[in-house]
Order: C-alpha cells, then sequence, then structure tokens
C-alpha cells in the first residue's frame, strides 16, 4: 500500500470501532425516541420499573454513552484503529460545545445557588471549551465535551439528584424546571450530540465523518418532520374516530358496491399485468398489489353472506344491515367504474356507414337523458303531474338496449357490441341522479336506487342540536364543502386567464412586475384582513348580510394570488419550443395557449390549488365576519335544491337565483372555534370528531387535486 | 446562376437572382432609380417560388443580415451554408415571418411568396406558416402521443374533428386522421419504426427519431415550403442519411430550403447551395456543382475547401 494514503481503499469487513460507533449512534437514538415518549406518556419515567426509577435508566443510558464516546475518541487518538481526524474538530463544534457548556454549568450555577459569579464562571469554561475543541485534535475534540455531557447528566439522574419529582424553581427566569422535562430535554440533547459523535466517529472523523454526522443530524430532522405530521394525524384520529363513528349503520348492499369498486379496478390490473410480474419493486408491488385485492374480495364475501344470509354484523358501534336497497351514490360510483370499463374494453370501432349511424343515434340517445338529468338536478323534474317523464325515458332506453344486447349475441348486428352496455349504464347513472333530484325511488321488485342509499351515519348525516345535545356536523361540513368549491370555482378560472395574459400576451415591463409584486403581497395579507374588507365591501352588496356567497367571495380572494402565482410559474416554465413549434405549424396563438401551455401547465395549477385549498378551508378568522351564521344550524344549506331558474322576456332572458347562497351558515372551522370556546368540558370529544371530519374534508380536496395531477401530468408523459 | 452579393452585381443575368424591389418601405438606395418592371425583365425566374429583395434584419442595433436578394426556386433543394453566426437561422426565420416572434428583430425588405410580399401589412401569419413549414434545428416534440402531434395542425386548423362534440354529430373523422398520420410518418420515414406505438408520447422517442417526427408533423399540415434549420446537426450518421433520403424525396413535391453546417451534405443533397459568410453578407449563390467546384469568390472557394472558417 502506497505511503501517501493514510487509508487503504478497501476495507473488509466491519471493525470494531465501526461497530461501537454504530453502537453509539443506534442507543443514542433510541434515547432520542425514548425521551420524546416520555412527553406523550408512553415511556414511563416517574414510576418504578425493574426495582429503580424509570429516570434512573436513562441516567445509565447517557453514562454508557459517554463511556463510549470517551472511549472512541481515545481509541482513536492512541492510534488503535485507522481514522483520519482532522486537526481541529472546527468551529461550528467549538461553537456549539462552547453553548452546551456555558448553558450547563450556568443552570448548575443558578440551580445551587451562585447566581451571577456562576454565569461567569460559566462563561469562561464555554470559551475555554470551545478554545480546547477549537485547537485539539478531531477526534478527542469532538468526543470529550460530548462525553464530558453525557456523564455529567447521567451521573446526576442516575444518582438520584434529579429526580421527575424534584422541581427547581427559577426566581431569576420566574420559571419552573420540573425533573419531568429537565431529564428527557437532557436525554434529547445528549441523545442528539451522542449519535452525532457516533456517525463522525463511524466514517473515521475528516472530510468523510463530518459528513456522516451532517447526513444524521439531517435525517433526523426529515424523521421528525414525517413523524410530527404522523402524530398530528394520528393524534386527531385516536381523538375523534370514536365519536365520528358512533352508530354508523351501512348497507351491506351498499357496502358491497364500495367494496366492487376496488375489486373491479384491481382485478383488471392484476388480469392486464399478470398477479405477480417482475422482480424487485416490480414485484413487491405486484404482491401489494395482491393483498390488497384479497382483502378486498374477502371484504366482497363477507359482505355478500351477510346481505344473502340477512344477518346483521356489527363491531363496536359500527353495524353492518343487511339490505337490498343499493344507495344511490355508490350506484353512481360502481355504474361510473363499469363505464370506464367498457369504453377500455371498447376497441371494435364502427366501421361501415350502418354501424355509425347506429353509434351516432346511441350517442345522441345517451346525452338527451344526460340533459334531462341535468335539467331536473338544477331546474325541475321533467314531467305532468303522476306520470314522471325520466323514469319511462331511462326504463325504455334501458329496454331497448338490453334487447339490443340479446340480439347480439343471437345474430350479427350492425353496432359494436359494447354500445348497449355503455348505454344501459348510462341509464342507470341517470336513473339515479332522478332519483336524488326528485327524491322518488326507482324501483323493481325491492331492489332498486332509493335516495340516501341505506347508509346511516348519525356523526355526519345530522345537524347538532346546540351545546350539550349535539349528534352532528352535518350543516357545518356542508358549509365548507359549498363554500371551499364556490371559493375554487371562482378563482381558479380568474387565476389562470390573468396567469395567461401576463405570461403570454403581456410584455414584460413594470405593469407586469408590479402585478407580480401585488399578487405575492396580497398571497401574505393576514386573512382577518381578508374577512374585513369581505364585511366592508362584500356583505353591503349580496343581500347585506354575512352568507356562504361572501365567503366564498372572500376565500376565493385569497386562493387568487397563489394560483396566480403557481400558474404563472408553470406557464413560464413551458418551454419556448413549443410555442415555437405550434406558431410553425400555423397555429394561432390562442389555440397554441388553448392546447399546448395550459396542458403543460396543469400539474403546476393543480399544486397552486392543492395548496391554496389546504389554507382558505381551514380559515376561520375570516369566517367569523363574513359567513358569521349560527353556531349550530338546525339544517345544511339547500345550495342544489334552491337554484331558481326563471326565463323572461327581458335580457339576460335566463335569471338563476339561489337564496341558499345568501343565507349564513356554519362551516368546521368556525363550529369547532365555537365548540372551544363554548368551553363545556364534555364537548371536547365533539371537538376532536368535528376536527377530524374537517380533516378528512381537506384531505379528500387533496386527494382530488392530486390525482387529477396525476392525471395530467400521465398525459404529459405516458 | 449567378453570385448575389451586392446590388450590383445582380444585374448580370441568371434565373435565380434577387428580384426587384415592390415599395417604398424597402427601398434601398441604389435600386430606387430601377422600376420594377426592369427588374423583373432581368431576374424574376418563372418557377421562383420565394424571392428575396434587399432584406436587412437587425437585432436592436446588431445589423445581422445585409441587402439578401435571392430567388428560391420551386420544387428542388436549397442549401444554406456558411460559419456560425452569419445568419442563417436568421435568413431562414424571415422566410415565414418567424423572426417576428423576437422582440428585439427589425426586418426591411421584401420576401415575396409567390408574387406576395409576406411582410406587407396583412399578410395572415397563420396562413403564411401553414404554407411555409418550419422544421428547428433541435428536436421539439410536444409532450403528446405521436398520433396527436402528428395530427395538431390540421386538428387545431378544423381540417380533422375529433372529439366528443365531434362524434356527437356524427363528424369525427378518425379514419382521416388515421390516414393523414400514416402517410405523414411514412413520407418522413418513421412509419416503420412507430406504427405500433402511435399513442405513446414523443418524448419517448430517440433524438432522431424525433426529429423525423417533426418533419413529419410539419408534413401533416401540408405545406408548399419545409424550412429546415440544421436538421441532422444532433443525428448520427445512419439517422443523417435518412434525413438526407428524406429530403431528396421531398424535393419531388415541396420546395426544401435546407441549413447546414455539413459541407458534403449540402453538396450531396441541394440543387443550390447560398454561401454566407461572417457579418451576414450573401457571398455566392448558384448551382450546388458550380460553388463546390468552381466558385467565383476566393472566399467561398477557402470556406468550402475548408481553409477558412
Ligand atoms: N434572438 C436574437 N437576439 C439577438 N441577436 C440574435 C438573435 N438571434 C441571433 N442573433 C444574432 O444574429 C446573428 C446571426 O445569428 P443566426 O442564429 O442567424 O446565425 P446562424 O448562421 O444560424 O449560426 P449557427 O450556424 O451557429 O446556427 C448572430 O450574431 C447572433 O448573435
Ligand atoms: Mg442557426
Amino acid at each position: 500500500m502506497s505511503e501517501a494514503y493514510e487509508r487503504s481503499l478497501v476495507v473488509e469487513g466491519s471493525s470494531a470501532y465501526e461497530r461501537v460507533s454504530a453502537a453509539v449512534v443506534g442507543v443514542s437514538f433510541v434515547a432520542f425516541l425514548a425521551a420524546i415518549g416520555t412527553f406523550f406518556g408512553w415511556v414511563p419515567l416517574a414510576e418504578n420499573v425493574a426495582g429503580f426509577v424509570a429516570a434512573r435508566y436513562f441516567g445509565a443510558v447517557l453514562v454508557a454513552l459517554g463511556f463510549a464516546v470517551a472511549g472512541l475518541g481515545v481509541a482513536s487518538r492512541v492510534g488503535m484503529f485507522e481514522t483520519a481526524p482532522d486537526d481541529s474538530a472546527g468551529l461550528v463544534a467549538a461553537v456549539v460545545f462552547g453553548m452546551l457548556w456555558f448553558l450547563t454549568l450556568g443552570f448548575v450555577a443558578q440551580a445551587v445557588g451562585i447566581g451571577a459569579v456562576g454565569w461567569i464562571g460559566a462563561l469562561a469554561a464555554g470559551v475555554g471549551l470551545a478554545y480546547a475543541t477549537l485547537v485539539s485534535s478531531e477526534d478527542i475534540g469532538s468526543t470529550f465535551p460530548v462525553a464530558g455531557f453525557l456523564l455529567f447528566m447521567g451521573a446526576l439522574f442516575v444518582a438520584g439528584a434529579v429526580t421527575p419529582e424534584s422541581a427547581w424553581m427559577s426566581e431569576a427566569f420566574e420559571a419552573t424546571f420540573p425533573g419531568t422535562v429537565v431529564i428527557p430535554t437532557a436525554t434529547i440533547m445528549g441523545a442528539l450530540l451522542g449519535g452525532w459523535t457516533g456517525a463522525k466517529a463511524y466514517a473515521g472523523y475528516g472530510t468523510r465523518g463530518r459528513q456522516n454526522g451532517a447526513f444524521l443530524l439531517i435525517s433526523l430532522v426529515v424523521f421528525l418532520v414525517l413523524s410530527i405530521l404522523v402524530l398530528l394525524l394520528a393524534f386527531v384520529f385516536e381523538r375523534g374516530v370514536a365519536v365520528v363513528l358512533e352508530n354508523l349503520i351501512i348497507g351491506a348492499g351498499t357496502a358491497l358496491a364500495f367494496v366492487a369498486l376496488p375489486v373491479v379496478l384491481l382485478s383488471r390490473r392484476a388480469y392486464r399485468r399478470g398477479i405477480v410480474t417482475g422482480t424487485g419493486t416490480d414485484a413487491v408491488s405486484s404482491y401489494v398489489r395482491f393483498a390488497f385485492l384479497a382483502v378486498f374480495v374477502l371484504l366482497a364475501a363477507g359482505l355478500g353472506y351477510a346481505f344473502a344470509t340477512a344477518t346483521s354484523l356489527s363491531y363496536g358501534s359500527v353495524t353492518l344491515e343487511p339490505t337490498t336497497a343499493v344507495g344511490a351514490l355508490p350506484a353512481l360510483v360502481v355504474s361510473g367504474v363499469l363505464l370506464l370499463v367498457a369504453r377500455a374494453a371498447d376497441t371494435s370501432t364502427a366501421e361501415t356507414d350502418r354501424e355509425q349511424l347506429v353509434a351516432r343515434l346511441a350517442r345522441l340517445v345517451v346525452a338527451g337523458l344526460v340533459a334531462g338529468a341535468l335539467v331536473e338536478l338544477f331546474v325541475a323534474e321533467i314531467g305532468v303531474p303522476g306520470v314522471p317523464f325520466m323514469p319511462i325515458a331511462v326504463a325504455a332506453v334501458a329496454a331497448v338496449s338490453l334487447v339490443a344486447l340479446v340480439a347480439s349475441y343471437a345474430r350479427d348486428v350492425p353496432y359494436p357490441r359494447v354500445l348497449p352496455v355503455t348505454v344501459l349504464l348510462w341509464a342507470s347513472v341517470v336513473a339515479a341522479v332522478h332519483v336524488l333530484a326528485t327524491g322518488d325511488a326507482v324501483a323493481v321488485a325491492g331492489v332498486g336506487i332509493v335516495e340516501g342509499g341505506t347508509v346511516n351515519w348519525p356523526f355526519l348525516m345530522n345537524p347538532s342540536q346546540g351545546l350539550g345535545i349535539q349528534i352532528g356536523v352535518m350543516p357545518a361540513m356542508f358549509g365548507t364543502i359549498w363554500i371551499v368549491l364556490g371559493a375554487v370555482v371562482f378563482a381558479v378560472p380568474l387565476a389562470v386567464g390573468a396567469a395567461v395574459y401576463l405570461t403570454e400576451y403581456a410584455e414584460d415591463s413594470l405593469f407586469t412586475r408590479g402585478v407580480d409584486v401585488a399578487t405575492n403581497g396580497l398571497w401574505s395579507t393576514p386573512s382577518i384582513v381578508f374577512g374585513l374588507f369581505g364585511l366592508a365591501f362584500i356583505v353591503p352588496r349580496f343581500g347585506d348580510s354575512p352568507s356562504i356567497l361572501a365567503s366564498q367571495l372572500v376565500l376565493g380572494f385569497m386562493l387568487l394570488p397563489l394560483v396566480l402565482i403557481t400558474s404563472r410559474e408553470a406557464m413560464k416554465s413551458v418551454p419556448d419550443e413549443y410555442r415555437d413549434a405550434s406558431a410553425a405549424l400555423g397555429v394561432s396563438k390562442w389555440r397554441t395557449i388553448r392546447s399546448v401551455v395550459v396542458p403543460a401547465a396543469m400539474p403546476g395549477v393543480i399544486t397552486g390549488v392543492i395548496l391554496g385549498v389546504g389554507r382558505i378551508a381551514g380559515e376561520t378568522a375570516p369566517l367569523l365576519l363574513v359567513l358569521n351564521g349560527p353556531n349550530f344550524p338546525g339544517s345544511a344549506p339547500g345550495v342544489l335544491s334552491s337554484f331558481d331558474v326563471g326565463f323572461g322576456l327581458q335580457p339576460p332572458f335566463i335569471h338563476v337565483s339561489n337564496p341558499a347562497l345568501l343565507e349564513r351558515a356554519s362551516a368546521l372551522p368556525y363550529q369547532l372555534y365555537a365548540v372551544i370556546t363554548a368551553g363545556v368540558g364534555a364537548e371536547e370529544s365533539f371537538g376532536w370528531g368535528t376536527a377530524l371530519v374537517l380533516l378528512g374534508v381537506v384531505l379528500s380536496f387533496f386527494a382530488v387535486s392530486v390525482a387529477s395531477r396525476r392525471y395530467f401530468r400521465r398525459k404529459l408523459q405516458q | 446562376m449567378t453570385e448575389t452579393t451586392t446590388e450590383t452585381e445582380e444585374q448580370s443575368t441568371g434565373t435565380s437572382v434577387g428580384s426587384g424591389d415592390t415599395d417604398t418601405r424597402t427601398t434601398k438606395g441604389e435600386s430606387e432609380e430601377r422600376t420594377r418592371d426592369e427588374w423583373r425583365e432581368y431576374s424574376f425566374s418563372e418557377d421562383a417560388i420565394l424571392s428575396v429583395d434587399d432584406l436587412n434584419v437587425y437585432y436592436g442595433d446588431d445589423h445581422a443580415l445585409k441587402d439578401i436578394s435571392m430567388d428560391i426556386p420551386e420544387k428542388s433543394v436549397t442549401a444554406l451554408i456558411g460559419p456560425s453566426g452569419c445568419g442563417k437561422s436568421t435568413f431562414l426565420r424571415c422566410l415565414n415571418r418567424m423572426n417576428d416572434r423576437i422582440k428585439s428583430a427589425r426586418v426591411e425588405g421584401t420576401v415575396e411568396y409567390n408574387g406576395e410580399d409576406v411582410y406587407q401589412d396583412g399578410t395572415n401569419l397563420v396562413e403564411l406558416r401553414k404554407r411555409i413549414g418550419m422544421v428547428f434545428q433541435a428536436p421539439n416534440p410536444f409532450p403528446k402521443s405521436i398520433r396527436d402531434n402528428i395530427a395538431y395542425g390540421p386538428r387545431k386548423h378544423g381540417d380533422i374533428n375529433r372529439g366528443f362534440v365531434a362524434s356527437l354529430l356524427g363528424r369525427d373523422d378518425k379514419e382521416e386522421e388515421d390516414e393523414l398520420v400514416e402517410e405523414s410518418l411514412r413520407k418522413a420515414a418513421l412509419w416503420d419504426e412507430v406504427n405500433d406505438r402511435l399513442d405513446d408520447n414523443a418524448l419517448g422517442l430517440s433524438g432522431g427519431q424525433q426529429q423525423r417526427l417533426c418533419i413529419a408533423r410539419c408534413l401533416a399540415v401540408n405545406p408548399e415550403v419545409i424550412l429546415m434549420d440544421e436538421p441532422a446537426s444532433a443525428l448520427d450518421p445512419v439517422a443523417t442519411s435518412k434525413i438526407e433520403d428524406l429530403i431528396e424525396e421531398l424535393a419531388k413535391e415541396y420546395t426544401v430550403v435546407v441549413v447546414t453546417h455539413n459541407m458534403q451534405q449540402a453538396a450531396r443533397i441541394s440543387d443550390q447551395t447560398a454561401v454566407f459568410l461572417t457579418g451576414g453578407e450573401l457571398v455566392e449563390y448558384d448551382e450546388t456543382d458550380k460553388i463546390f467546384e468552381n466558385p467565383e469568390s476566393q472566399r467561398v472557394e477557402d470556406y468550402v475547401t475548408g481553409k477558412f472558417g
């Protein structure tokens, strides 16, 4: 081996030194977790464990770590192992250790009562230690100060000088430091330092060692961020789930329809790609898919059993009722899925003129049905009293397609075979919409579609009856959904339009730069200011009372700048080559924007919507001003049902009004705030339930947006 | 054929020299004395589809092209060669007014396409660029499927109707589109490589395939003239020779103007060659054989023999 290199090129196996360092890192990590666990009561601190107070074990671990770290330093210094320490541990380590010791000694001095003098001494000691760290070789400089801290703190805890019961009241700080805080905090600090040093030692100090240490710290931070997220969700879930699920009853038929969805999707995938394919991660993911499929099939079997044998299953407060009615919503979902399947299978295209004619006819029929359904949904039921038109039309269409389907198997037919299936599915969707819109059931021989289905979810389906008798959050939930939807519908087109204008049409000028600054400013404007603006400006112009519409507009204003910013960035990052290519093909600017620029920018736009919706959905302050409904309203805002479309001879000929939009209402964060400020102890669980539903609503918006972003990305890449 | 570096030289006879001035907006010094008809007698060639006259291009204060005049005959390949930065791309972009898209660019002079000045007010750029297509130096397919790339132009022009509404109205032109896609891809010698993955994203093709896709996309709009800016500069010899064959093939139906840095390529594929030299001048424009075997100008001889770059 050449003398010029300090370390050999290839190191076989791991040395004892590396094993000890790795153990230090591992133990530090466990100690770190355990110390955090004590704050949540998951890990005992003051209790007796095997004859000793748990805190003493923390002390023992710290002492052990201290010895190990010191040993790592000494072993490297005396050259027992091949390491490559620098001449100095570096400025960062020196400052960190100096501060650490300054604070530790300062607090100790304060605790034993030498106060100011003690602090001066501590300062001197800290500076001295920093200097010593700086001038001593890296292996000593980065281990000894840490080892000293670990040993000192550990000894305090082991010896019982600091116990969970001890509480040090500092008059100088006007604060009390109980042992239950001091011990975990010191352990966390010690564990971080020990782990850092261990990671450095593991790579033999020097550049590689520092890199290793830095990686460890960075991964700890990442871990921390993720665990905070998980903790937050888990915490709310744990507190709220019992309230939310109370007395939930699901019809087995409905559940079956819901379960059928993933089963169909997953089986299609499995069929297409084979159950288990590929190697490595491919195989893993196909196993996972297979596992999901198996779970869903089992679920479906269980539900089918309950359904067939008419027994009800219950788990906790959730009950599965056997029932033959299929809810309107699941029916919609299932039909939608089947529709997708049918479309995917639609490889046979219409070839001859006659086939095309039939296909066109079918499409016209479907379009007519859908139009009818939309009219029913938003305007009024179609038909004369006693004779509902839509069900009859649906039945007729369904019958014809059934006959056509059967006929297609009997003989050669002048249309693609999938056509009648498609038409049938559309017909069922339309029937479901009809039920939703009119509330009349459509059923044949007991099996059919009824309004609301057979899911009874008290927490989500009931209004609260005021403090103390709260069962549900439906009005607030719908309030939030309507407000967020309205804000998105209002803000997104405006923002995208403005972004198109600013990036594609406006020249880069003082004006556009001014708009940019204004947008950024608007985005950072406090929400309560938006609320005040809404109260003073929007409310007087729309019915002179706080309302859903006003809230939609105000939250829309809040959403606008973010979507504008992200849309602009996304459009700017669409390569100019696309625009040139399109222009060179003789395509006008507007068409280019519509078919190249906006699709390519779509994922960015949706990212903006995701972030923005997350913010506005939880907004409370402006709603206090512009929504300001009863805290616990008795009914949900009937936005869909109170659309009123009239036709007149005066412009604009069609008059649309929706009184529900102009009424006050409640929203989830608003209600949550009310529950908390009411200060009634028993309401706490209701609050957590509300918070969980709020999280659920936000996450569903999030999921929809992420899915659509994936869709647009796929379209750009596939 | 003759070289056409300056106005005076243009008076020498030949079939493809610059045509005369048209309107005052573009008039330059000496040429004002002659009427348009006098110029025509000398220089208007019956088969010129594009005639450039006295073209000057400025980028801000930078004079990028100086007094360029040349006629480009129909259904032939015209090569533009010259050192880097001499203005070949700039010239090409003038022909279909893609220079309009560069803010600092200012164009003076005339470019007549079938006898009409494309720089006059009221020129419909969309129509112009439909007729004079362009293939860029770097392949730039859209992030869409191969089919969508090819059909992009015709769909946007309304020549082909696709989509839900069209199908509802019974005007879905799927077959026409399929035919067009196949025809264009065949012309661009790409059909055999991609016919089984027309619905895959075009960005998944190799660089050479992408370039041929861009050519196919341009052909699908059915232009009369195709401008190509170093279409083979990023390609390997095999792909390059495919593109060269393609260009020769295309010249049967289309007028091709191609920029290249490759002398052999220009010699192989082009009918006439224009040599630009640094400073944005057109030094010599003549039949390709003449340029490469017996050029008039010493500078051109040096350049094509590699003594001067
Ligand atoms: N968008 C632009 N803005 C300003 N100047 C430009 C622009 N495009 C080109 N130029 C200038 O115009 C001159 C000619 O450029 P052009 O791109 O036409 O050269 P070229 O002959 O195509 O070179 P190459 O062979 O390297 O592609 C150069 O001096 C260049 O700096
Ligand atoms: Mg160029």
